[in-house]
This record gives C-alpha cells, sequence and structure tokens, in this order.
C-alpha cells in the first residue's frame, strides 16, 4: 500500500479535511463526525495532531516529517503509519485528496 | 381506560387491572397532559397492546407490572426531545454526574445508593440533555435487585419475585431539583478497590456517543452535545466493588471543587491500532 498516496503522475496528491466534518479536540484526543455519518471517529493523540495538520492542505511528506519529528520515529514507520491513517480518514469522509 | 400517566413528554392511557392501576399510582407517575403524543396501553392477562398493536419481545414470565414500566420508558425516550444516554445521574446543588453504561451495570444500584447517601436522584436511566446542556431529570421508578434492596436496607419483593420497582420517595429523594449541570463524566468499572481513575476526556467523549438512545436522530446535534460535555466536564474511571463505597466517592466528588486526574497523551506512534474506532452506538 505504501507510496499509493504520495502523488499522481504530474502533481503531488496533498490531503485536506472535508469541509464539514466535525471535530472537537479533546484534550490529547479528537472525536470526528463526517458529514451526514451517524458514527464517530476517535483519535489517539497521534492521529489528533495530523487531523490538526490537515485544516490546511498537507502533503504526505509533510505529515510524516511532522510526526517523526514529534514522535521521534523513523521515516518509514512514521510514512507506513500517517498513510494508513489517511486512507481511514479517506473511507470515513472526513478528509480528501487535492493537487498541491 | 381506568388510569393515565406522563413520562417526559409522552403521555399514557392505561387499560389495567385496578390493582396494577393502584401500584403504578404509588411509584410517583404524574397525571396529566403534556401536548406530546398520547398513547393507549391496554394490559390483558397474556398481553400488552400499545396503540392497538401487541408489544412483542418482553421476557416470559416478565410481571405486569415491570412489563408496563419497561413500554413507558421505552415508548418515552423514544420521543423525548433530549439528547439521551444510557446512565445513570445524580446531582448535589445542582452538579450532576452520570455515569453511563449499558443494561445491567449496575447504574440503577449506583444511584440508589447515592440517594441513601443523600445526592438527588436525577435518574438511573438516561441522561437527558437539553440543546442548552442543561440536564433535565428522569425521575422513573428504580427498579431494584434483592441484592441491592437488602444491601440499602430497603423492603424485599415477594420471594417469587428477584427485583421490585421502587419509587423515588421511597429512597427519600427530594421532590424538586433546580437547575442541573453536568459536570462529572464516569465510567464504571468493576474492581476490588473502591477508587476514581484516571480517563481520557475523549474515551469519555466516545461514551457518550456510544450509550446514546437517540443520536441518530441528528448525528450531528448528538456530537455537539456529546463532545461539547465531555469537553466541559472532569472525567474518571469509578472503580469499585460496593455500591455504597462509590457512592461515598460520588458524594466527595459531587461535594469538592477539584477535579479528578486525567490521562496524560501516550507515547509514539500508534496510529493502525487505536487510530480509528468506530462507535456502536444502539
Amino acid at each position: 500500500m505504501s507510496g499509493v498516496l504520495v502523488h499522481t503522475d504530474r502533481m503531488p496528491i496533498c490531503w485536506v479535511r472535508v469541509p464539514d466534518a466535525l471535530s472537537q479536540d479533546l484534550d490529547a484526543e479528537t472525536l470526528v463526525l463526517a458529514p451526514g455519518a451517524a458514527e464517530a471517529l476517535h483519535l489517539n493523540d497521534t492521529a489528533s495532531l495530523v487531523w490538526a495538520l490537515l485544516a490546511t492542505p498537507r502533503s504526505l511528506e509533510a505529515l510524516r516529517q511532522a510526526i517523526a519529528s514529534t514522535y521521534d520515529v523513523d521515516l518509514v514507520r512514521a510514512a507506513q503509519d500517517v498513510e494508513e491513517l489517511l486512507l481511514q480518514l479517506e473511507s470515513a469522509g472526513v478528509v480528501r485528496r487535492v493537487q498541491e | 381506560v381506568s388510569t393515565e400517566v406522563t413520562v417526559l413528554d409522552s403521555v399514557f392511557l392505561i387499560d389495567a387491572p385496578r390493582v396494577l392501576e393502584g401500584e403504578l399510582g404509588l411509584l410517583g407517575f404524574t397525571p396529566g397532559r403534556t401536548g406530546g403524543p398520547q398513547h393507549l396501553l391496554q394490559v390483558r392477562q397474556k398481553e400488552l397492546l400499545l396503540d392497538g398493536r401487541r408489544v412483542e419481545g418482553m421476557p416470559p414470565g416478565t410481571p405486569a407490572l415491570d412489563a408496563v414500566l419497561m413500554v413507558l420508558n421505552a415508548t418515552a425516550l423514544a420521543e423525548t426531545d433530549c439528547y439521551a444516554v444510557h446512565a445513570g445521574v445524580v446531582a448535589k446543588n445542582g452538579r450532576a454526574a452520570a455515569f453511563p453504561a449499558l443494561s445491567g451495570a449496575g447504574k440503577s444500584t449506583l444511584t440508589a445508593a447515592c440517594v441513601r447517601l443523600g445526592l438527588d436522584y436525577v435518574s438511573d436511566e438516561a441522561l437527558l440533555v437539553r440543546d442548552d446542556r442543561s440536564i433535565r431529570p428522569y425521575r422513573k421508578p428504580l427498579c431494584l435487585s434483592r441484592w441491592t434492596l437488602e444491601r440499602l436496607g430497603l423492603p424485599l419483593p415477594p420471594a417469587e419475585l428477584s427485583e421490585r420497582p421502587v419509587a423515588p420517595s421511597e429512597l427519600s429523594a427530594a421532590s424538586e431539583l433546580g437547575s442541573l449541570q453536568l459536570t462529572h463524566v464516569l465510567r464504571l468499572e468493576r474492581s476490588p478497590v473502591n477508587q476514581l481513575m484516571p480517563l481520557s476526556r475523549g474515551d469519555a467523549g466516545r461514551m457518550l456517543l456510544e450509550r446514546s438512545f437517540n443520536h441518530f436522530h441528528d448525528p450531528a446535534r448528538a456530537f455537539r452535545l456529546a463532545t461539547g460535555l465531555a469537553a466541559g466536564a472532569s472525567v474518571a474511571t469509578l472503580a469499585y466493588d460496593d455500591p455504597l463505597r462509590a457512592a461515598a466517592l460520588l458524594a466527595d466528588l459531587l461535594s469538592s471543587a477539584p477535579a479528578p486526574a486525567r490521562d496524560q497523551p501516550g507515547d509514539g506512534v500508534a496510529l493502525p491500532a487505536r487510530a480509528v474506532r468506530r462507535t456502536d452506538a444502539s
């Protein structure tokens, strides 16, 4: 799965929150509700950092750099984790892909 | 129709044997019209009819009074305009503590123990939240087990029954409550040690969503209310094995200003395992 989120042939892909998604920061964690959804998502502290960054469009590279520097993990592990999270958030309808 | 009772906003015209009418009256139901939905509940020898339709799903052998109480409760909760969370709720001086939990988790027992220790009875069934986040009392009769009745020093049911409904007044609950604000959200946990432990605010918010009866009516409204309450309340896990000791902890909590400690954020990257969890509110 790694690599599928990075870029298209022409332009890098960025990620951003869906405009009408609701979210509430609860200390280090976040609850998120997709537009029209009945069930909320519960993001842990690390996922909440990604969610906070996605208030504006971010590339996978930018996100993994942020995670790696904040949590002192290697870039490969951070990239895998961020990719998986982004796919989950996209599947849940709370983030979307945009061109950089 | 032999009697009429109001539960939250719902009015029930009840056609039942006179003995049942008397029992309902003793449980503190109030007559009167609210302008809300009206129903006809007919109690027959082997079945209940709500608005002419047979009530299904009642466990075999359920006493008629218990069956009537279940129907009143389920119908009234389905029709309330408030955001409703399955929870026990007690209060002191306008400060309310809610402990959301599934059926059988001990909400009624803990609620009754709290009231016996002098806390205000708000509900043993549902946290009802208005749009301004104030709390609406839902002071239905509490259905208490023989064990709980013994533990709290209350009269026992007939030998053939394992539980009986108890009117709030029987617990010496105050008859009137003023304005209520939710100040504490507690997760119940059975433990050999009676103590308050940390709970993350995210878990508290999720619990208020997962345990909702009616979030699906308006998920966005439910989300705003549940997360708003979690953001503004103190949150903790109440670990206990003895309801009276737990009630004493709750009484101290509601009487004192300091909020319980909360979790610190965890370390490391743990996205795949816990990053996204779906609620299963039902």
